[in-house]
């Protein structure tokens, strides 16, 4: 399923970049906005549906706060020690 | 659109909690991967009208390339030492830290390959870098640089954390901050498929 959402979503970059006007950029965000919260809302249902889940939300909490900082960190860090030589370090105003 | 989604997913639970076998629920969760097929579409089709981005990352050439290519392997490397930290699998773990903070996507699309839990997770676990990565830049380029506030910001730095971009560095950066936005919103699904492939 998953190698099909990539190839779903390169179809979409070739049909946006080759065929479809630019007046319907508005439109195509606010349907990519309903079909996020309608996706959000039945992630909840599946969410609310299973009491294990619940019960084990601050666990849930803690482990997506490891991950996140995780994430930034290696990430800030990397760009910082690569481009700390590559680019201009005074890029600020 | 944070607090949108956030009622959204409150809402959903509260209804998954009260009223999980409602005909048109149950209709939702079994039909919720086709609808995903048609969000990853219409993704693409934001993606392909960025024309300005395409001439710019020509135009900048491997310096428009460099940053993304970097939060991408960091937050992919988060992952894993994430996986370490907590235990949980690598194909999951790797794929949560991927989200690069587009938690409304990432969390819908782990929910689809591995249930609610995971989805939880990455939609929490990235909600949280784009909050967190709003209020760090000021104090990231203060104590680093310009880069390193738009490999915190990850996938949001084209949309969400693109103003604090505009307040703190210089045009150039904002210019470099959407271009990175743009490739690593795109990068997302791929990861997300990567990373089920490589340790599914």
């Amino acid at each position: 399923m998953h190698m099909l959402v990539t190839l779903i979503m390169c179809a979409g970059i070739l049909v946006g970049r080759l065929l479809l006007p630019d007046k319907l950029a508005t439109g195509n965000g606010k349907l990519q906005t309903a079909l996020t919260l309608l996706l959000i809302f039945s992630m909840g249902l599946s969410i609310g549906g299973d009491e294990n889940l619940l019960r084990d939300l601050p666990v849930i909490g803690v482990d997506s706060l490891i991950f996140c900082v995780l994430a930034m960190a290696a990430s800030t860090a990397l760009v910082y020690v690569v481009t700390r030589r590559l680019f201009d370090k005074g890029a600020r105003k | 659109m944070v607090v949108y989604a956030l009622i959204a997913l409150i809402a959903g639970v509260v209804c998954g909690r009260l009223a999980g076998d409602f005909p048109v629920f149950e209709f939702l969760l079994a039909h919720s991967e086709m609808v995903l097929n048609f969000l990853m579409f219409s993704v693409g089709v934001s993606i392909g009208f960025q024309k300005g981005v395409f001439a710019k990352i020509r135009q900048y050439h491997i310096k428009a390339l460099i940053i993304p290519a970097l939060v991408i392997v960091g937050s992919f490397a988060g992952g894993l030492i994430g996986c370490a930290v907590t235990g949980y699998p690598l194909a999951e773990g790797t794929a949560i830290a991927s989200c690069m903070g587009w938690y409304s996507l990432g969390g819908i699309t782990i929910e689809q390959l591995s249930g609610g839990m995971y989805g939880g997770i990455a939609f929490l676990s990235n909600l949280m870098r784009e909050i967190l990565s709003f209020f760090l830049i000021p104090l990231l380029i203060k104590w680093l640089n310009a880069a390193s506030c738009i490999a915190a910001a990850g996938a949001t730095s084209e949309d969400t954390t693109l103003p604090m971009m505009m307040k703190y560095t210089t045009e150039e950066y904002v210019v470099l901050s959407v271009i990175n936005g743009a490739l690593c919103s795109a990068a997302v699904p791929v990861m997300i498929t990567l990373c089920y492939q490589i340790f599914g």
